[in-house]
């Protein structure tokens, strides 16, 4: 592969892709989203699907998955050291991680949006809102997460508000970057001429224009929010026991790692899925909506 | 650039600022008095009363405030609630415990890391590329204590190749470095997948710049373009992405010290929050965002001074 190959690929490709008609191409799109909605589908519908109370604790502890040596076919995944069910305990904790990642991305998502089209839509505000951003930006989510824990002791609230304040300043950058280059085009101006508010130019204008590359953003870092939530919660500064969560299983079942290490492996394993799938699903999206941000 | 380099510093001010403060706030907010704490149940209100002067605890908020802002000067931290030692001197042994751990992963990280990178770069839309980039898709998915957990459970327990707990003493005895392996390498797994992904960006953009097709022009040979022209120039971004990924290195030390027992600042922090020893958690903390800052603000001056290009965003 020259250079000269490489210049010709990035000419090659039609001035406006089309969002939809280019992502058929890509298989990991539909593998990883297909995925992806399997396993929220089954967390939505857990207390459904579960074949038993994933708290209720009377089964013998530490069978291992059916189709390993000892299994039993009524456990599918075998049972934990308390002898509850492995597969209802994963759908449940799916659940949890699931919801917490997705709170966090609203609040913190949502806040980071506001931000990011204050700042360019008033250009007043936009210095000292960046100069926060920036100060914000100095910290990583683990360290927010550790503080949070504690202020207020360890906690799902505490993973959640952690998390959604650290995923703050990097949308509040991208919202301002996008809305910046929208603040410059013509309808907006033309907007203005006919005597729109400001408040309707915001949010039919400039707002639903900035929701593609935030959204995609978004996905991107809906993988980390996973993961880092999963890692407080091995920790133990997440969410509590008996509630399950994936994080908090893999964190119980490290005491028997060595006789029983489905414990442990079969949550990191679904947290590897969940986010390995949320990362190519983002990959993709970001790819097809702007292949020039490939290289960033 | 100046102005960049200064904004940057200025920047670190407020920050620290607040750092200090939240410090400040996570003491005054032990649940209790402390000074009945530190007293102890049998004590007699008159020495509880001593306690609380002594601490300062009977002054307005801001006197305590300034008087825990000359004592971090003076690098005291106060003491620990569980078992009274000096947070400073559990702090210091835990620092160069963490700081052994990083640097033993980004020697095996950052050259495995780009290696992998421009090796896929190179061989862009081949196999080799795609493998290599699935690869590190999974490294970057995948939960560190996934990783630490499997290591453990394999390389230590099962086939008893390597110890899997605790440090082992000095980096430089055949024990310390032992216990060393498998935290780096759980650490180091973790990190070869972004810096492979960097490399790959970076290297890729600088394939296509003039001085590259001047070199092909020239007749050198690949190899010779590859390594000392391509490669050279892209490192200086890698480099400098390597210190802003510290955040995402600081995380996974904080869960491999967990699952090692590795005695470093990120198992005290969490061991400090759990049992609410406050003072113990304030101190960890303190120390996490100060280097955390220290080092993004060398990370940032350096990437403005390495490359011009680099203006204020």
């Amino acid at each position: 592969m020259t250079a000269i190959d490489i210049d010709q690929s990035l000419e090659a490709l039609p001035a406006r892709p089309g969002l939809w008609r280019r992502l058929p191409r890509d298989s990991a799109v539909w593998i990883s989203g297909a995925t992806l909605l399997a396993i929220v589908l089954a967390a939505i519908f857990a207390p459904l699907l579960a074949p038993y109370d994933p708290y209720e604790t009377g089964q013998p502890p530490f069978i291992p998955p059916s189709f390993m040596d000892g299994g039993m076919p009524q456990f599918l995944l075998g049972t934990d050291n308390q002898g509850r069910d492995m597969l209802s305990r994963l759908l449940f904790g799916a659940r949890t991680t699931l919801i917490t990642g997705v709170l966090a991305i609203v609040f913190g998502g949502g806040t980071g949006v506001v931000l990011g089209i204050a700042s360019a839509y008033f250009t007043r505000l936009s210095t000292p809102i960046m100069r926060v951003v920036d100060v914000m930006l100095s910290f990583p989510a683990i360290l927010f997460g550790l503080a949070f824990a504690a202020v207020i002791g360890p906690g799902t609230t505490a993973v959640v508000i952690a998390l959604s304040i650290a995923a703050v300043p990097d949308v509040a950058r991208i919202t301002r970057s996008t809305a910046v280059i929208i603040m410059g085009q013509e309808y907006m101006e033309a907007g203005r001429a006919i005597g729109l508010s400001d408040g309707y130019l915001i949010t039919r204008y400039l707002a639903l224009n900035c929701l593609g590359p935030v959204f995609v953003f978004l996905t991107l870092r809906f993988g980390q929010v996973i993961l880092i939530s999963a890692i407080l919660s091995f920790l133990g500064l997440g969410a509590r026991p008996p509630y399950a969560e994936l994080g908090m299983m893999a964190s119980q079942g490290r005491d028997a790692l060595f006789f029983a290490p489905h414990i442990a492996v079969i949550p990191s394993f679904a947290i590897f899925i969940i986010v390995l799938c949320t990362n190519l699903l983002g990959d993709s999206l970001r790819d097809a909506l702007d292949p020039r941000l490939r290289n960033s | 650039m100046g102005q960049h380099i200064a904004y940057r510093l200025l920047l670190g001010v407020p920050v620290l600022f607040g750092v200090i403060l939240f410090g400040f706030v996570l003491i005054k907010s032990t649940p209790g008095d402390p000074a009945m704490v530190i007293a102890g149940p049998t004590a007699t209100p008159d020495v509880v009363e001593k306690i609380r002067v002594e601490m300062g605890l009977d002054q307005p908020t801001p006197v305590q405030f300034w008087r825990y802002l000359s004592r971090l000067a003076q690098g005291d931290l106060g003491r620990s609630m569980i078992n009274n030692t000096s947070v400073a001197s559990e702090l210091g042994s835990a620092v160069s415990a963490t700081i052994e751990l990083v640097v033993a992963c980004l020697i095996f990280a950052v050259p495995i890391g780009i290696a992998l990178g421009t090796l896929a770069a190179v061989h862009r839309g081949s196999l080799i590329d795609r493998l290599i980039m699935a690869v590190s898709v999974a490294g970057v998915s995948m939960p560190v204590f996934f990783v630490g957990l499997l290591l453990m459970q394999y390389l230590g327990y099962k086939w008893q190749l390597l110890p899997f707990l605790g440090r082992g003493g000095p980096v430089w005895t055949v024990e310390g470095l032992r216990h060393l392996v498998l935290p780096a390498l759980t650490l180091g797994t973790a990190f070869v997948g972004p810096i492979a992904r960097m490399t790959r960006a970076s290297v890729l953009e600088v394939l296509n710049a003039d001085f590259v097709r001047t070199a092909r022009a020239k007749g050198l040979r690949e190899h010779t373009v590859i390594i000392r022209h391509a490669l050279r120039n892209a490192l200086i971004p890698v480099v400098t992405l390597i210190g802003l990924q510290a955040g995402y290195l600081l995380g996974g030390a904080v869960v491999t010290e967990s699952i090692y027992s590795w005695p470093g600042v990120g198992r005290l922090a969490v061991g400090a929050i759990l049992s609410s020893d406050l003072p113990l958690a304030q101190g960890a903390l303190l120390v996490l965002a100060l280097s955390f800052l220290v080092i993004n603000m060398i990370v940032d001056v350096l990437y403005t001074l390495l490359d011009p290009r680099v203006q204020r965003a």
